[in-house]
């Protein structure tokens, strides 16, 4: 993070108060700033962005408080002094200039030295690793309980004494959950010199020896400010207290992430402070439907797991929770997400450019951070709805180094399920449960531990005819080392297990039972240098080993008739290596390119089946079978995929970027259903199926205007995705030992617009999106003759070409908010039964062609409503209702829409899962006051 | 609800959670009128018989006949004929026309009123096999829509099938029933005057014969014997009154060749149910017959060509308990006399009946309690209904 080109909105809460430590000579004697006619008619952001970028000057101003101003001048060209002086003094806007840097206070002058009560209300704990002082420091502590120290010596003196310089490093975290904060900035006021923390809250500089006051500010937190004396290397690590009373919804970006700089396009991040004021279904602020109100993400329907992410099927999706990746992502067939609200702490989603450490999915990437453990204190929260109730525990056990997280979630009853008026689903049971622990340790200052473990598990009965039971199982390991301020090490280890079991009794002469299991161990390595304040290159190893364990699939019950079948088992290793350039060419052009080199080696022990090329595969056209041991390799496949992005800032309240990105995928789910079926499986490219290969260009614009108020985006995608994988037409993959026959591979064209509004802070905040897009399949293989919907283009299942979002929130006051939500969208497309023909005396449906016709629009209406308990101060136990209706208007949003012929009179009927209002009422709680 | 100290939370919980499931009409257009397809040529004796129609609309089914079409069948020695229309959308070979020859194959041309010029692909023919047996048996089969099992009959196929190669069978069946109504027809009203009734047995017995609604596909490959011993056909219930006098089932065993047994297996798996939450994905299933100048035009049904042998068994009623509404006469009926001569003429002959009592007092109960074509049989006995 390069201090120099970030802007700072710094949120004072009393005044902007400056030291003394160094003369009032700034700039303006040294290096007189001369503004030409082009900083004429600036407003004030732009007038500061400008100067930042073309002076090495840094502005420090609350940015709520100043008003519109146009910066003007008769004559040019100007100081900036006497420019300042024109304009600010007029409005009784006061300003001082501190070396390289201008303080601007609205009512306040300026002190040129410290008041003796200033640091009265800061609290902040300082840890000092290497210091010979931190003995003193921590008997002021205890004497002076309202004044923590804010001095803090970092090395021993006489070590390195050779050396001018020292090394400072550090980490910034919260005060009360000890999570690391990411971005915040550091600012040596003497030496007009900072750095940023990066995603582990650590930090690095250089800086000579010497006497520094350091002031740290972060947007979620308070600002904090240290006297530093610096003797050698060392390390400090200093904590932040969150903005108590804060009511605005801040999102924390790092440069990486920021809306006009960062490299990314199609980037969405969403914190935990944000999950917290979208209305609940059930009870349960759920992180998928929170993505679900993005633009270009879409639910398969309700009720099922799995979405869209512009115009691609659910399998080119990847979900990670902490490195470790998670193959069902959904409780009760779709019902819940799979994640306990209360361990989430913020998820990302790439769904334009796909950074160069992942691969092997065309459309997104879902990464999910657990939190991290409060190493302050023991902590805990949960909540109580009618379904489901669950807890998070957090304890520090050694403090400041090693805590442990564990939460729990589970349905105890399916009470809810009987007073559904559906009998498919009164006549049903579901349970679920999810775990997840986390222990995070933090070594020293240069290493770092993370363990995380993941457990979910579901038993549905459908109707006492299918019995479901689904788990998910996995751990992850991550090491971070950092080398140096520039160069650092992030090493995990991750295994995830995916079970499914099945029992169907529909007609007890096809009862059967299957199961399977999908097993993924991942290793990523990943380095990442700073050779140049200009360039950020990364470079690593990805590797998987996938592995699909198919238990055979047998009768059920005495009368069954089914032939028992024994389906091979399938493994996989997946294996890239990665390269990635971040070059910032010029202050307003960054350039990320990057490669990435993938095989796919499929491995024995398998039978496999070759075909005669130029001719269906099927049965027929089989010319030999090739038999494989263990881990013989049957086939490999190779690609490159690349990555290409760049955005260039056309004023500082505005950008444009552009990305391109190749990716490979060698696994693929396969479902012939509607919606996602637990039953659709996971098959890896083989012998005969190869990867598919997805290419997609985006191109956007970015704003952010009114003083930081408003951001508004527009992108524009095309995709293209090769050999994706369809069912041949009455496909059944169930029993089918070679499912290449089954199978065919065609072509996926996408393309779409989003456009977004968003207002990310204030009282009233939210957000309003408007998509169009469109996916289109064509399975046509002229050479074998093979196709779907006789060989034309036809809509994918989930082509939806208009979708509005729009959410907003409504903070009343500490303890009341609302939130509503509005979506709507384009119903999917369907095929439809056209005509009726006899045959033998028996009436047949003839169907339209595939997905001619689509099912109503969608849409939804949802509003909650929270009320937080009160807000003294010194409280055990925070605890706040939620009470909130999942669709407010009772819409009967058509799931599917479907014909049935009774005594030969046919009559069409519309399924919809949410048919009503729903109403839910949550007690969620937490130890502690409301702020914490 | 909370004090100081940690406190036990209560919970208040309103909820409601609504699936729903309602009627819904969406707009359909454009696949009317699509030809239609039926029948085929079989080996064995017996002429060679083609149902042509048009497909209907999907909520006003009907069948819709298609009368002065050009129907020619071509075998592949070049053998050719030309089918007569004996009645309204049939079209037939003659007595001593074109016959199926096992290892043959067999192309259907037609050209329909509207000039459309239709064939289909030579169609092989594979040899039969016979049924050797069909056994039946009382069961008692759970049903969703029944709050007890069902007692009916269980009929059972035994039948030998050649192990060489995959092969591809079809059984279809087809149920003919006497069965009688509750009472005899003494009297009748007509022209606001009641008549005796000269024959009042005359309407009591019926037959009515019917497809059974579901043709059983088996490929070999799927079956470890191919000396098949019971293999389960179809099950008929006493729910109704199709066993409650005498039952007869023709059973036919078709070899298909293999892209007919694809089209049959489409038929059913794409037929498969759609209301469920994950139902599969419909697919349009078009005929082995196109139209000549655009394949692209949707033709429907089949052109069957297969081997063909059937069976007949006749059943007596099984031993357990009825439970279709056999009618009894109540006080109603005899009261609705009172107002007979109001009655609206379109309704007339009222059949009327004494109910079995010979006190000379008539009751006008439920007409198919006494005319027992109100429920869908006829009066003419089939040809091999005395043949057992």
């Amino acid at each position: 993070m390069n201090w120099q080109n970030k802007k700072k909105y710094l949120r004072f809460s009393l005044i902007i108060c400056i030291l003394i430590l160094c003369s009032i000579e700034g700039f303006s004697q040294n290096n007189p700033v001369i503004l030409d006619e082009s900083y004429d008619k600036l407003t004030w952001p732009g007038f500061v962005n400008k100067l930042e970028n073309e002076f090495p000057v840094h502005f420090y101003f609350v940015s709520d408080s100043m008003p519109d101003i146009k910066m003007t001048s008769l004559k040019y060209p100007v100081s900036l002094e006497e420019m300042l002086n024109l304009n600010l003094k007029k409005r009784k806007i006061q300003y001082s200039i501190i070396g390289n840097t201008v303080f601007v206070t609205h009512t306040q002058v300026l002190a040129n030295k410290l008041p003796d009560d200033f640091f009265i209300d800061k609290k902040s704990l300082i840890q000092s690793a290497d210091s010979i002082e931190s003995k003193k420091n921590q008997e002021y502590l205890a004497t002076t309980k309202e004044q923590p120290a804010q001095s803090i010596v970092i090395g021993t003196k006489g070590k390195n004494a050779a050396k001018k310089t020292a090394v400072f490093t550090g980490r910034i975290t919260d005060i009360k959950e000890h999570k690391p904060i990411e971005g915040a900035t550091l600012y040596f006021i003497e030496l007009a010199k900072g750095t940023t923390t990066n995603e582990t809250g650590n930090f690095s500089i250089t800086i000579p020896k010497g006497k520094y006051t350091l002031v740290v500010n972060s947007i979620e937190n308070k600002e904090s400010r240290y006297e530093l004396r610096v003797l050698s290397d060392g390390f400090a690590e200093l904590t932040m207290e969150p903005e108590v009373y804060s009511l605005q919804e801040v999102v924390i970006r790092s440069e990486k992430e920021d809306l006009l700089k960062g490299t990314n396009t199609g980037f969405e991040k969403i914190t935990a402070k944000s999950l917290k004021q979208i209305p609940a279904v059930m009870g349960e602020r759920d992180v998928i439907k929170v993505a679900l109100l993005l633009p270009g993400v879409q639910s398969v329907g309700e009720g099922s797991s799995g979405f869209n992410v512009r115009g691609a099927p659910s399998d080119q999706n990847m979900f990670y929770i902490n490195k470790v990746p998670v193959y069902n992502t959904s409780h009760i067939l779709g019902f819940f997400s799979a994640f306990n609200p209360d361990i989430v702490d913020d998820f990302t989603l790439y769904k334009g450019s796909i950074p160069t450490n992942y691969g092997g999915r065309l459309s997104a990437i879902f990464n999910i951070n657990s939190r991290q453990g409060n190493m302050e204190n023991f902590s805990a929260r949960g909540g109580i709805s009618p379904i489901t109730a669950r807890l998070m525990l957090e304890t520090p056990i050694i403090k400041k180094k090693l805590s442990v997280l564990v939460g729990a979630r589970s349905t105890y009853s399916d009470w809810a399920l009987k007073m559904v008026q559906n009998p498919e689903i009164k006549n049903s049971q579901a349970a679920f449960v999810d775990l997840v622990a986390n222990i995070s340790y933090n070594i020293n200052d240069k290493n770092q531990m993370n363990i995380f473990g993941y457990y979910s598990e579901d038993n549905i009965k459908i109707v006492d005819k299918t019995k479901f039971d689904y788990s998910n199982k996995g751990a992850s390991l991550s090491y971070f080392h950092a080398f140096n301020k520039n160069n650092n090490l992030n090493l995990s280890l991750a295994h995830s297990e995916y079970s499914f079991k099945e029992i169907n009794t529909e007609s007890p002469i096809n009862a059967y039972t299957q199961s399977y299991t999908i097993q993924h161990d991942e290793l990523n390595l990943n380095f990442t240098f700073r050779p140049s304040e200009k360039h950020t290159i990364t470079a690593g190893l990805n590797s998987i080993l996938y592995g699909l364990k198919n238990n055979p699939f047998l009768p059920y019950g005495d009368s069954s008739l089914v032939y028992p079948k024994q389906l091979e088992n399938e493994k996989g290793l997946e294996n890239a290596l990665y390269i990635n350039d971040e070059w910032k060419l010029l202050p307003t052009l960054t350039i990320n390119g990057g490669l990435r080199f993938n095989t796919f080696t499929n491995l024995g022990q398998k039978t496999v089946l070759t075909y005669e090329s130029g001719l269906p595969i099927s049965e027929e056209t089989i010319l030999d079978t090739l038999h494989f041991g263990t881990n013989e390799p049957t086939k490999t496949y190779t690609g490159l995929d690349y990555r290409l992005s760049g955005t260039y800032q056309l004023n500082p309240e505005m950008s444009v970027k552009l990305s391109y990105n190749r990716v490979h995928q060698n696994i693929f789910m396969l479902s012939n259903t509607i919606a996602l079926s637990p039953t659709d499986k996971w098959k890896l490219a083989d012998y005969n199926i190869k990867p598919m290969v997805g290419d997609q260009v985006s191109l956007g614009y970015y704003s952010v205007f009114s003083r930081g108020k408003f951001e508004a985006t527009a992108e524009i995608y095309f995709k293209n995705v090769d050999n994706l994988v369809e069912f041949k037409d009455g496909a059944n993959l169930l029993v089918n030992e070679y499912p290449e026959q089954e199978l065919v591979q065609g072509n996926l064209k996408a393309y779409g617009i989003e456009l977004m509004l968003k207002k990310p802070q204030g009282k009233f905040n939210g957000w309003i999106n408007y998509t169009y897009a469109r996916s289109t399949i064509l399975v046509n293989n002229e050479i074998t003759g093979e196709n779907v919907n006789f060989g034309m283009r036809y809509p994918a299942n989930y082509d939806k070409p208009h979708s509005v979002n729009f959410v907003a929130n409504i903070k009343l006051n500490k303890r009341i908010s609302f939130s509503g939500n509005i979506v709507y969208s384009t119903g999917r497309p369907i095929t439809y039964p056209t005509a009726i023909y006899y045959q033998n005396g028996q009436q047949f449906l003839h169907y339209s062609k595939r997905n001619e016709y689509r099912i109503p629009d969608y849409f939804r209406t949802d509003l909650s409503f929270v009320l937080e308990g009160n807000l003294r101060k010194n409280k055990l136990i925070h605890g706040s209702w939620i009470f909130s209706v999942y669709n407010v208007t009772g819409r009967k949003n058509a799931y599917s829409v479907y014909f049935e012929t009774t005594e030969g009179v046919i009559k069409s009927y519309r399924l919809s899962i949410f048919g009503a209002p729903i109403f839910s009422v949550t007690y969620d709680f937490k130890l502690g006051n409301y702020a914490k | 609800m909370r004090n100081k100290q940690i406190n036990i939370f209560i919970l208040l919980i309103i909820l409601l959670f609504q699936a729903c499931i309602d009627e819904f009409q969406p707009e359909l257009n454009g696949y009317e009128q699509l030809l239609v397809v039926d029948g085929g040529v079989f080996d064995g004796p017996g002429q060679i018989r083609i149902k042509l129609s048009y497909s209907t609309d999907v909520y006003n089914p009907k069948m819709n006949l298609i009368s002065g079409a050009f129907v020619r069948i071509q075998d592949n020695t070049g053998e050719t004929e030309v089918l007569n229309e004996p009645e309204e959308g049939v079209y037939t070979s003659s007595e001593n026309g074109l016959i199926g020859i096992p290892g043959r194959s067999y192309k259907l041309y037609i050209t329909t009123p509207n000039g459309k010029k239709y064939q289909s692909d030579f169609e092989v023919l594979h040899p039969r096999i016979s049924i050797e047996s069909i056994t039946y048996q009382t069961e008692f089969h759970p049903d969703d829509r029944y709050p007890y099992d069902l007692a009916g009959y269980q009929f059972y196929l035994n039948t030998q099938l050649p192990n060489d190669t995959n092969n591809f069978y079809m059984w279809r069946m087809v149920k003919t029933y006497e069965y009688h109504s509750e009472f005899l027809a003494d009297a009748y009203f007509t022209n606001k005057r009641i008549y005796p009734f000269p024959k009042p047995d005359s309407m009591q017995i019926c037959w009515k014969t019917e497809n059974v609604k579901q043709n059983i596909l088996l490929n070999t490959k799927d079956v470890v014997n191919p000396d098949m011993k019971n293999f389960p056909l179809n099950f008929v219930n006493t729910e109704g009154r199709e066993l409650s006098v005498r039952y007869s089932q023709l059973t036919e065993q078709l070899t298909l060749n293999e892209p007919t047994y694809k089209h049959y297996k489409l038929i059913e798996d794409g037929n498969a149910e759609q209301g469920s939450l994950y139902a599969n994905q419909p697919i349009q299933i078009r005929s082995n017959v196109m139209n000549v100048d655009d394949p692209n035009e949707p033709v429907l049904g089949y052109f069957l060509v297969a081997g063909r042998s059937v069976h007949r068994l006749f059943v007596s009623p099984p031993d357990v308990e009825f439970h279709y509404y056999a009618f009894v006469l109540t006080s109603d009926d005899y009261e609705n006399m009172r107002f007979i001569r109001y009655s609206s003429p379109s309704i007339w002959p009222i059949y009327l009946t004494l109910g079995g009592v010979d006190d000379g007092s008539l009751a006008w109960p439920s007409q198919e309690c006494i005319d027992c074509r109100q429920r869908g049989g006829t009066l003419s006995k089939p040809t091999f209904w005395d043949i057992k």
